[in-house]
């Protein structure tokens, strides 16, 4: 019998973040964000994160942006990301209210990722131009991701340009939760359109 | 977004300097509009920085498919999608020809400063194999070349030439010249816009004329009639991968007879085993002998194989490649099977060393480099290339975007971006768009030949 993957809601799902977090977070412009994820996340009670995203645009129904209240609220302690849109940059450089903001090359946030998935301790790379570039993984406790389509037994399937960070940060996570839009028995997605096997995710859930 | 006259004539100035057939990268902002305004009107493969890999339009409704910009698009046939990470090891792995960027500004002496979000490509290449154009309008820019002197500058010498509305500037010693200048500017308008004193080459072209006539127009086709056209040029001493895993499923049984019928020697051959289908010959009719990796060895063309499975399961039943091995005729590199993957991916993206705990501890560790992460210790194993790879796919379009059948993907997949030149054996060529941009596992751009197997072709002899 396979493990049950499928919860019942966001707030279940996340039962497994502890305080002081690596949670990566799948999205660009706005698509392949795991919104109900990122709400509920918003309104936990957990403290001291640290962020690894492309800076998702979600909204909570207040209206707030999710990721400037969890900075302003404390729930956030440090964000890792290669893009830093225009609205969050403070005064002070690195500095995105209480939250420290570290920003690393989008190409070596994705080889990170990667390195972590692999299992690997490191890659080299030959860099031509100012020696050699010597790179370490990023391990993620948590990623929360955003798929199309699901099945019991975790596969995942994307839409279009929604994949984008989802299959790299799956692979490096600890824990994976994908928010999706569909959940199929198991036979239903078609083998070799698999993007992410069911091994790297352990958590799905279905928002209706 | 909307595109002006004036943009729209910058931008197909700029798509003169792609060379025909090659991945030209898209950075935020007016580069975005390049697959617009061009309309299909060119050979090349653009990335946009969300994954698009191809050509697209775009798009009035709602799509599953945003370019850079985040505006919604149409693919067009034979595009694929990229996740971040596989669209990261495209770059670092040397397959982009062409970055196009629009900067903040642009320093004087070959500095400039972009968004964050191109920083990274940026970098990655700056490279000698890849060309760095800016685009800039004119006009609107008050100062061209603003004296911006701070960390978030890049090191000079990155950038290729700027294309402008009116002008075309090239990076050389002295700073930047003007090599192309339109009729509605001339030297001193330039100059006032730009905010510079700038020279002009001893080239330099009138803006009007396009750089090469019709040099967009026809690209080498990647069809190739037969199994021995498409091996003709592997020269002696070449390192040439090999598809497969064990059995006999899965190989490109008939261009490795055009290979063995080619002949070149002293071949060195990367894959997962040296040839033990045909001991095993698993389903194999009575009487005949599957075809693998054994009749090059037979035929005295292979010098050395790197593989994780070189010898047959039985000892009483030999391969050739073990009879060859046991007296002295090839070398062999012994590889884990999971590292052997690895090196090759490695191999496709650039990377030239990472590092495994496979083997720590163990005869393969012997003469590498270790380190110790977590009190886990880690052996470094290095990224492997081929000149060539002969792999099976199932089916391809024109543009070589590649799909497997079931279990024969195998190493096919991770071989392509390892070899210089990829040569894929397919059971068809489908038309255009008959591949859904989902479900291609092999983009075309790692693919340089496709052959047809011959609907009468046997993998046994």
């Amino acid at each position: 019998m396979p493990v049950d993957k499928l919860y019942n809601s966001a707030k279940e799902a996340l039962s497994c973040i502890s305080d002081g977090d690596v949670v990566g977070v799948s999205g660009f412009e706005g698509l392949g964000e795991p919104d109900s994820l990122l709400r509920e996340l918003s309104v936990m009670n957990v403290k001291n994160l640290k962020l690894v995203f492309d800076f998702p645009v979600t909204r909570n129904s207040t209206g707030a942006d999710v990721i400037t209240s969890m900075c302003a609220n404390g729930k956030v302690e440090r964000l890792i990301s290669c893009n830093v849109p225009e609205k969050f940059q403070s005064s002070e450089s690195g500095l995105l209210g209480n939250c420290f903001l570290e920003i690393i090359d989008r190409n070596l946030i994705a080889e990170k990722l990667r390195i972590t998935g692999a299992g690997l301790a490191g890659v080299e790379f030959i860099r031509p131009l100012d020696g050699n570039q010597q790179l370490e993984g990023i391990r993620l406790d948590v990623a929360l991701i955003k798929g199309l389509k699901s099945d019991d037994l975790g596969n995942v399937i994307y839409l279009g340009t929604q994949r984008n960070w989802s299959p790299v940060m799956a692979m490096a996570a600890r824990t994976t939760i994908a928010e999706v839009t569909t959940f199929v028995p198991a036979g239903e997605i078609n083998p070799e359109g698999i993007i992410t096997p069911g091994i790297y995710i352990n958590r799905i859930i279905c928002p209706v | 977004m909307k595109i002006t006259e004036t943009q729209q004539s910058l931008l197909k100035k700029c798509s003169e300097y792609f060379t025909a057939g090659k991945v030209v990268s898209l950075g935020s902002g007016l580069p975005g509009g390049i697959p617009f305004v061009l309309g299909g009107n060119h050979t090349n493969v653009f990335m946009s920085t969300s994954g698009l890999i191809g050509d697209w339009s775009p798009s009035d409704e709602v799509s599953s498919y945003v370019d850079g910009n985040g505006d919604y698009v149409q693919l067009q046939p034979g595009s694929c999608l990229a996740g971040i990470g596989d669209r990261a090891s495209i770059i670092s792995g040397g397959y982009v020809e062409s970055l196009v960027v629009q900067p903040e500004s642009i320093g004087s002496k070959g500095t400039w400063k972009v968004k964050h979000f191109d920083r990274g490509d940026i970098e990655s290449l700056s490279n000698n194999s890849c060309q760095i154009v800016a685009i800039a309008e004119l006009d609107s820019v008050n100062k061209l070349f603003a004296d911006v002197d701070s960390d978030q500058m890049i090191k000079s010498r990155i950038l290729d030439r700027i294309v402008t509305d009116k002008c075309v500037l090239m990076l050389a010693d002295e700073g930047f010249v003007i090599d192309e200048i339109s009729d509605a500017s001339n030297l001193e308008e330039i100059q006032r816009l730009v905010g510079v004193e700038l020279q002009v080459s001893k080239d330099c072209r009138f803006y009007g004329d396009p750089l090469i006539e019709n040099h967009q127009h026809g690209t080498v086709s990647k069809l190739y009639k037969s199994g021995p056209s498409a091996v003709s040029d592997i020269a002696d001493n070449s390192v040439v991968m090999i598809d497969g895993f064990a059995g006999p499923g899965g190989m490109a049984h008939y261009l490795l007879m055009s290979l063995r019928d080619q002949g070149s020697k002293n071949l060195t051959i990367i894959s997962n085993t040296a040839g033990i289908a045909r001991v095993v010959n698993f389903g194999t009719p009575p009487g005949k002998l599957v075809i693998d990796h054994s009749i090059l060895i037979d035929n005295h063309q292979v010098g050395k194989a790197i593989a994780s499975y070189p010898v047959s399961p039985s000892a009483s039943n030999p391969s050739s490649f073990e009879l060859a091995y046991r007296a002295g005729e090839v070398d062999l590199e012994l590889v884990p099977q999971g590292t052997l993957a690895e090196r090759l991916r490695a191999g496709g993206a650039g990377v030239k060393y990472f590092y495994t705990p496979t083997g720590a501890g163990t005869l393969i560790a012997e003469g590498k480099d270790t380190r110790t992460l977590n009190g886990k210790e880690y052996i470094q194993e290095a990224g492997l290339l081929a000149d060539y790879c002969i792999i099976r796919g199932y089916k391809a379009d024109r543009f070589g975007n590649v799909v497997y059948k079931g279990t024969s993907r195998n190493f096919n997949a991770v071989m392509a971006p390892a070899a210089k030149t990829s040569i894929v054996e397919v059971d068809e060529i489908v038309e255009d768009g008959a591949l859904d941009p989902e479900l291609i596992v092999t983009p075309g751009l790692f693919v340089d030949r496709i052959v047809v197997r011959p609907e009468d072709f046997s993998p046994y002899e």
